[in-house]
C-alpha cells in the first residue's frame, strides 16, 4: 500500500546537467513528481542531461557513487556517457513518467545501479589519533588524496589554514562545466582559479530572428531561475524556471514584481560578484557588456533587425544584481523582437551569450579570466553566487532551439 | 504569579506533543506557502506531497563518509531537538500551565541558543567533509553575531515584568502587548529566530551556496531528524514570539492554550512566509550589520524600554 502511496512520487533526483541540459532541470524543477536534491547523498536517481566532457566522466563517476544504493540512473539527450554506467535513456517529453518508473522500481528493490569505483579509497588512510586525525604526511596541499589542510599567511596578514579544494564540475549552483579551483582560508578563497568549457554549442546557417530571441529569452530566465534557487529562493526559482519553459511578457513582468522588491533577491545579490566595465568590455559576451551600459551587440549591425528598434542598454551596477535585471530587460525585449521579426532570418546571430563571431575558445578562456578576478578574495558564497551569475553557453537550451531553426 | 509546573510525565508527553505538532505545522505550512510563492497549479496537495516526500526519505538508507565522528554525527540532531525541548520547557503554554515556568526562565533561553550553536556545528563538524565544515564554521560565526540581540530583546521584555520568567512577562502584557509597547523587539527577535533555526535568509550553514553545507553529506533518516528538530526548534520560536510579543495565552473567549497555538500558527507563517520572499544574507554582510546596526538598535531599545519603566 505504501509503495503505491509514494510511487506518486516526489522522486528525489540529482541532476548532473551537460552542456545543453539546462531545459531539463528546468522541466523537472517545475514538475510536481519530482525533488530536485542538491546533495547526491539524498538521491534516488541520478540524472544526466545533456553533453558529458570527456574531463567531466570521472567526476561523474564519483557523483554516482555517492548516491546511496538502491539507485537509478536515467540520461535525456547526454551524448559522451561514461562506458561504466548503463542509464536508462528517456526523452524530455516522457522524463517525468521514466523517473516515476525507476524511483518506484528502486523502492521495491527492483531496479539498482551497482558501483562503479573501488569502495574504499584505494590510498589507506594514515592518520593515528583516536579520531583518526593527525599522523606523518597528512597535513598539507592534497596527501593521499585527501585534501589537508596547512598553515599559510591570509591577505588580512593571520596565518591560518588553508585548504586546497576543486568545487565542480557537478557542484549544483555552478555553471555547467564549470570548475573553481580554491585555497580556502576559513570560507575566504584566497586562492582561485576559475575554468570553463572549451567546447560549447553554436549556431551555423541561416536562422530565424524569432527562433533567436525566443532562445534568448528561454536562456537568460533559465539563468535567473538557477541563480534564484541559488540564492537560497527555491520556490520563487520554480516559478521562473517554469516561466523559462514558456516564456511570456507577462510573467517577465510578474517575476520581476516578485524578485525585484527590496527585502527579496537583492538581498542575496547587492554588492557580490562586483566586475568593472573594463573587465566585461570586449569579452564576447555581449549581454554581461551591456549589463555595464557597453553597447556591444551584433544586432545593431544586422541587417535582420532593422526598423526593430533596440534599446539602448543600461549600466546595471556591475553586480550580481545587476546582471540579473539585465536578464530580465534582456528576456522582455527579446520576446516582444521575437513578435515583431515575424519571418525574417540572419546568419550572423547575437546569441544570447555573446557574439557568434568569437569562438567558443577564446570565449571559454575570456569569461575564466574575468570570473576568476570576480571570485578571488571573496567569501564562498559570494564567490558561487558570482559564478552562478556568470553562466555559459553550455547553460542555454541550444539542443531544443535547434528544433525551431529551419534548415 | 508563582512559576506554574507540570508534573515530570505529564511534562514529557505535552513536551513531546508540542514539539512534534509543532514540527508537522511548521513543515506543512512550509510546503502550502512555497507552493503558493512558486504559483505551483495544484497547491492545495503540497502537504501531501511534503508527507510523501518525508516517507520517501525515511525508506532510503543513511549514508557515510570517509572517518566520521559517527557518535556526534548521530547526537547532533538529538541535541538540537533537545535543546528545543528546553526552550520550551521555559515557555507557559496557558494560564498556570508550563513545563518548568522558571524565575530565571530568559537565562535558560539563552542557553539554549548557545546550545544550539554546538549542535549545529557538531553536525558540519562530524561528517569529515569540507563544505559541511565551512556550513559548522558559518554557524558559530553567524550565532556569535546574534546572540547578544536576543539577551537584549528578553531582558527589555522583563523589565516592565519585572521578572526574568517568561509567566510574568505574558501577565504583564495584560493591558498592552509589548509588539506595541516594544516595536522595535518582535523584528529583532525574528532575526534571532530565523538565525538560531537557520531559515530563509539566515540559512547559512546548510546553504544552497555550499550544497546544503551540514548537511551536505546526511541522507535517509538522518536527513528527516534534521529537518524534524529544525522545524520543532522554528515552532518553538514561533511560541516563545508569541509568548514575548502577543500576550501569549492571553485573549477572550477561547481557552489560553487555543489563543497560543494561533498566534504561533500566525508568527509561524511569518518566518516561513519570508523563508521563501527574502534572499539569502552574505555571511560578511549579515556579521556586519548584525555587529554594526542590529546590537546598537537592540541596546537603544534596552536603553529605551528601561527608561520608559522608569518614568
Amino acid at each position: 500500500m505504501a509503495v503505491t502511496w509514494t510511487s506518486a512520487g516526489p522522486v528525489p533526483v540529482f541532476v548532473a546537467t551537460g552542456a545543453g541540459g539546462a531545459a531539463v532541470r528546468h522541466a523537472l524543477r517545475a514538475a510536481d513528481e519530482v525533488d530536485l536534491v542538491r546533495s547526491p547523498r539524498r538521491a534516488c536517481v541520478l540524472l544526466v542531461a545533456g553533453d558529458v566532457p570527456t574531463g567531466d566522466r570521472s567526476p561523474l563517476l564519483q557523483v554516482h557513487d555517492q548516491v546511496p544504493r538502491p539507485r537509478g540512473v536515467v540520461a535525456v539527450g547526454a551524448r559522451g556517457m561514461p562506458a561504466e554506467l548503463a542509464p536508462i535513456t528517456s526523452s524530455l517529453g516522457g522524463l517525468v513518467a521514466t523517473i516515476l518508473e525507476v524511483g518506484s522500481q528502486i523502492l521495491v528493490g527492483e531496479h539498482d545501479s551497482d558501483d562503479v569505483l573501488p569502495a574504499t579509497n584505494p590510498v589507506e588512510w594514515r592518520g593515528v589519533g583516536p579520531n583518526g586525525q593527525g599522523g606523518e604526511g597528512m597535513m598539507g596541499g592534497v596527501p593521499y588524496g585527501r585534501a589537508m589542510a596547512m598553515t599559510a599567511e591570509g591577505s588580512d596578514g593571520l596565518t591560518l589554514d588553508r585548504l586546497y579544494l576543486t568545487l565542480g564540475p557537478w557542484l549544483p549552483g555552478l555553471p555547467s562545466g564549470c570548475r573553481l579551483e580554491v585555497g580556502l582560508q576559513g570560507d575566504v578563497l584566497e586562492e582561485a582559479s576559475v575554468a570553463y568549457p572549451t567546447t560549447g554549442p553554436t549556431l551555423a546557417g541561416q536562422v530565424r530572428v524569432a527562433s533567436v530571441e525566443q532562445l534568448r529569452a528561454r536562456t537568460l530566465l533559465g539563468w535567473l531561475a538557477d541563480l534564484t534557487d541559488t540564492a537560497g529562493l527555491p520556490a520563487l526559482a520554480r516559478r521562473v524556471s517554469r516561466l523559462a519553459l514558456d516564456p511570456t511578457p507577462e510573467g517577465v513582468d510578474a517575476v520581476r514584481r516578485r524578485l525585484d522588491r527590496r527585502w527579496g533577491l537583492p538581498v542575496a545579490t547587492d554588492g557580490v560578484g562586483h566586475l568593472e566595465r573594463d573587465d566585461v568590455t570586449g569579452c564576447g559576451l555581449g549581454w554581461l557588456a551591456r549589463s555595464r551600459g557597453v553597447d556591444e551587440d551584433a544586432r545593431r549591425d544586422d541587417r535582420a533587425y532593422d526598423g526593430l528598434e533596440l534599446a539602448a542598454p543600461t549600466d546595471r551596477g556591475g553586480d550580481v544584481t545587476g546582471r540579473w535585471r539585465t536578464w530580465l530587460d534582456e528576456a522582455a525585449e527579446a520576446l516582444r523582437l521575437a513578435e515583431a521579426a515575424e519571418d525574417r532570418t540572419t546568419d550572423r546571430p547575437e546569441l544570447p551569450w555573446g557574439s557568434a563571431a568569437v569562438t567558443v575558445e577564446d570565449r571559454a578562456v575570456a569569461h575564466a579570466a574575468l570570473a576568476t578576478r570576480a571570485v578571488s578574495g571573496a567569501e564562498l558564497g559570494r564567490a558561487v553566487l558570482t559564478l552562478a551569475s556568470l553562466p555559459s553557453a553550455c547553460d542555454a537550451d541550444v539542443a531544443a532551439s535547434r528544433a525551431e531553426v529551419p534548415a | 504569579m508563582t512559576p506554574a509546573t507540570l508534573h515530570p510525565l505529564l511534562a514529557v508527553v505535552v513536551g513531546g506533543l508540542v514539539l512534534a505538532g509543532g514540527a508537522v505545522v511548521v513543515g506543512a505550512l512550509d510546503a502550502v506557502v512555497g507552493a503558493a510563492v512558486a504559483g505551483d497549479p495544484r497547491p492545495a496537495t503540497a502537504g501531501v506531497r511534503a508527507w510523501r516526500r518525508v516517507v520517501l526519505a525515511w525508506r532510503r538508507p543513511g549514508t557515510v563518509t570517509e572517518r566520521p565522528d559517527l557518535v556526534l554525527w548521530v547526537v547532533a540532531p538529538a541535541a538540537y531537538v533537545g535543546v528545543a525541548a528546553l526552550a520550551l520547557a521555559v515557555l507557559p503554554l496557558g494560564d498556570g500551565i508550563a513545563i518548568a515556568d522558571v524565575r530565571t526562565g530568559i537565562v535558560v533561553f539563552g542557553a539554549v541558543e548557545v546550545l544550539a550553536m554546538v549542535a549545529v556545528f557538531l553536525h558540519g563538524w562530524a561528517a569529515n567533509s569540507a563544505l559541511a565544515l565551512v556550513g559548522a564554521y558559518r554557524f558559530v560565526a553567524e550565532s556569535l553575531s546574534f546572540l547578544l540581540l536576543s539577551m537584549f530583546v528578553l531582558i527589555a521584555a522583563a523589565l516592565p515584568a519585572e521578572s526574568m520568567a517568561f509567566g510574568e512577562i505574558v501577565a504583564s502584557q495584560q493591558g498592552l502587548w509589548n509588539v506595541v509597547r516594544q516595536p522595535l523587539g518582535l523584528p529583532l527577535f525574528t532575526v534571532v529566530a530565523l538565525g538560531t533555526t537557520f531559515w530563509g535568509p539566515l540559512n547559512l550553514p546548510d546553504g544552497a551556496d555550499i550544497a546544503t553545507g551540514t548537511s551536505l553529506e546526511v541522507g535517509g533518516p538522518a536527513y528527516i531528524a534534521w529537518q524534524v528538530a529544525r522545524r520543532a526548534m522554528l515552532a518553538v520560536y514561533a511560541i516563545a514570539t508569541s509568548v514575548v510579543f502577543l500576550g501569549g495565552h492571553l485573549g477572550p473567549v477561547l481557552p489560553g492554550p487555543v489563543w497560543l497555538a494561533l498566534k504561533s500558527v500566525v508568527v509561524a507563517s511569518g518566518f516561513v512566509w519570508l523563508g521563501h520572499r527574502v534572499g539569502r544574507v552574505p555571511m560578511d554582510r549579515f556579521v556586519r550589520v548584525a555587529w554594526t546596526v542590529l546590537l546598537p538598535l537592540s541596546f537603544l531599545h534596552l536603553a529605551v524600554t528601561g527608561a520608559v519603566v522608569l518614568l
